[in-house]
């Protein structure tokens, strides 16, 4: 039996290393579990597909049960801190009051979420993306913004020197970045933890939790994807699950707890996103620089309920997007570097679900409503009105919804009957569990969720020590 | 604990690879076609990350392509990317073929691992100066290794 930890956290991603960083330093013995790679700047894989194979589950994509969206989940020590556009927003009181009026839970204010956000922010370096390195793709957003009367903003960015002044482009990050601008919780929270103690395991997919009177124990599978794989088991006083939306959904089913916990794997969202394109004459150089300088701040579309952001992706993940095949996408394709391309990311009311088939794998329902698609239509329209207003040739539409935002399946609140982790950020029923991480959500914000992940991370490690009697 | 092998492609099924490739990435005057552009060795960096079920799916997908003439392998790819003019529920299986064809297709051909000038051909041109970034912390390269590399 190997050595008995005083926590376990599952996942080492965007929640669980903020947390293992603040429970190391409150004193615990820390042990994480990553199911992905440890990689650093120097072994990020170099190729979009040995990126998409290597850094997410399911080899690169997963789909929500009628494949009408393509999910994206992060597999890698950092999880989506590393392959994320590291985004920050802090949630407005239009998500904030709908989080408190879902949940029954008092933290979700702006005056009461305030120190964590702070904390938050202070654990990185964030900066607004520099309007003079913008591209074409950035300028057509701003140009096309004024001309339609809609209202934008620039992009603050979890991000340290992108270093533009040597031709750098941030579309190479998305595969993890090569010279430690982006600030993941790899290069921020995980230093700091291993210094506190914190032990770190990659390549280790756990499969099974379990929580008896005086301990908790976790088992899982040590081994990298198509070697061999050993099964171990670790045990701690305390869990903190934090393997994401699917991963702590999937894990907690897969163990037992749906049959007294009824809200588990439901109430799951994915803020889809579709990226539309339009075809300008002259060259847009989209990829080039800043990947990303703007979003909407229209109150309007707030209130219709999506929002725009310019945004592009390398060629292999463009082409996935075009519709067709064949030559007449080859002639797109062609035209890659004319590509002007803004995406709508809709705040989805429909709740999905997580559950597992007779073989335990994981599968999503996932559906959009009539809403949703008003939501995707409205959006699409109001980039047809900038790309038109901005002389774009031809406008060409996203063939494929993506979920990167993945939220839910043990959302927070007060009734154990449709929540799954109590105020206290603690597993309904249990003592010794705990979660922080996307799962926690009730609803979709309509908002990047990153720094909200991190700031709820900050406020459970609080009651993860004191309950710990630290 | 079974050990596990590292699952490959077979001949049948890197011919469907290829059948299937050309007819997603027929090439033109200056992009080469799938089969020009890839080895179908290629595809095995792929298949240890897959699920077990999508890696099943997808190398029985490349065996039927690997025995079935070319037309019909044309066939079945306009079919797939015709879902929209299909009713649910089959829509969704159709979508999901199509979803994987374009997936393993694009991303190995378009991340031109063979340096044929696919990314130039297309504008893309996005680079990070890594050494740039290693002079500024005051890292030099080593000669000897560079040249090993
Ligand atoms: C391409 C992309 C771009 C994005 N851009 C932004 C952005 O700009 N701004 C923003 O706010 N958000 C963005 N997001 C979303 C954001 O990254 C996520 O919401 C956030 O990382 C979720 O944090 P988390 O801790 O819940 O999960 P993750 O950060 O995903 O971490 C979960 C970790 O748990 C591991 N895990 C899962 N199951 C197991 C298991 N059984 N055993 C062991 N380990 C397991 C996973 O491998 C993963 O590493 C983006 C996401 C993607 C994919």
């Amino acid at each position: 039996m190997s050595e008995r930890y005083d926590v376990i956290v599952v996942g080492a991603g965007t929640s669980g290393l903020n947390l293992a960083r603040d429970l190391a330093a409150g004193g615990l013995h820390c042990l994480v579990l990553e199911a992905g790679g440890r990689y650093d700047r120097r072994t990020y894989p170099r190729t979009e597909v040995d990126g998409s194979a290597q850094l997410f589950w399911g080899g690169g994509l997963e789909l929500n049960a009628d494949a009408s969206l393509a999910i994206l989940r992060p597999k890698v020590v950092g999880g989506g801190s590393i392959v994320n556009q590291a985004l920050m927003d802090r949630f407005d009181d239009v998500a904030l009051d709908d989080f408190r009026a879902a949940s029954g839970v008092g933290l979700f204010t702006e005056a009461a979420l305030a120190p964590y956000y702070g904390r938050a922010e202070a654990n990185i370096c964030l900066q607004t993306v520099p309007e003079e390195r913008r591209n074409g793709n950035a300028a057509i957003f701003a140009e096309g913004f004024t001309r339609n009367g809609y209202r934008h903003a620039p992009l603050r960015r979890a991000q340290a020197d992108c270093r533009f002044e040597d031709g750098n482009s941030c579309v190479e990050c998305l595969s993890g970045c090569r010279i430690d601008s982006k600030q993941s919780t790899a290069i921020t929270a995980l230093p700091a933890a291993e210094r506190d103690g914190a032990v770190l395991l990659a390549d280790v997919e756990v499969t099974l939790v379990a929580e008896r009177p005086d301990r908790v124990s976790v088992t899982g599978l040590v081994g990298k994807p198509g070697g061999a794989r050993v099964e171990q088991t670790w045990t701690a006083d305390r869990l903190v699950l934090a393997a994401g939306a699917i991963g702590n959904s999937r894990l907690l089913l897969a163990s037992g707890f749906g049959s007294h916990l009824p809200a588990l794997g439901h109430g799951f969202f994915t803020h889809p996103q579709y990226m539309n394109f339009g075809v300008f004459d002259e060259p847009v150089r989209a990829h080039s620089g800043p990947l990303q300088n703007y979003k909407s701040a229209d109150p309007g579309f707030r209130r219709q309920g999506f929002k725009l952001e310019n945004v592009f992706a390398g060629p292999s993940s463009i082409a996935m997007l075009m519709p067709g095949f064949g030559a007449a996408h080859l002639a797109l394709m062609r035209r890659y570097d004319h590509l002007g391309c803004i995406e709508v990311c809709v705040r989805d009311t429909t709740p999905g679900r997580i559950r597992l088939n007779r073989k335990g794998a994981v599968v999503i329902d996932k559906r959009l409503g009539e809403e949703e698609l008003r939501r995707r239509d409205a959006g699409a329209a109001a980039i047809r009105n900038i790309f038109l207003s901005m002389g774009a040739r031809e406008l060409v539409e996203g063939d494929l919804g993506i979920g990167l935002h993945l939220m839910g399946g043990c959302a927070i609140g007060t009734d154990p009957a449709r929540s799954v982790v109590d105020p206290d950020f603690t597993v309904h029923r249990s003592r010794r569990i705990h979660a922080a991480d996307s799962s926690v959500f009730p609803n979709a914000p309509g908002i990047n969720p990153a720094l909200t992940i991190a700031a709820l991370s900050i406020r459970a490690g609080e009651s993860i020590l004191a309950a710990a009697g630290r | 604990m079974p050990q596990q092998t590292t699952p490959k492609l077979t001949a049948t099924q890197a011919r469907g690879l290829l059948r299937l490739g050309d007819v997603v990435i027929p090439g033109d005057g200056v992009l080469p076609p799938f089969s020009r552009a890839v080895a179908a060795t290629e595809a095995d960096r792929m298949l240890p990350y897959l699920s077990d079920a999508d890696r099943s799916s997808l190398l029985l997908l490349l065996a039927v392509c690997g025995r079935l003439p070319r037309p019909a392998v044309r066939a079945l790819v306009a079919l797939a990317a015709g879902w929209r003019r299909t009713p649910e529920p089959a829509a969704a299986g159709l979508r999901m073929a199509h979803i994987g064809i374009k997936g393993v297709v694009h991303s190995l051909y378009w991340s031109d691992l063979n340096r044929l000038g696919i990314h130039e051909a297309i504008g893309y041109d996005a680079q990070v100066d890594e050494a740039a970034y290693e002079r500024s912390l005051g890292i030099t390269a080593d000669p000897t290794t560079e040249e090993d590399q």
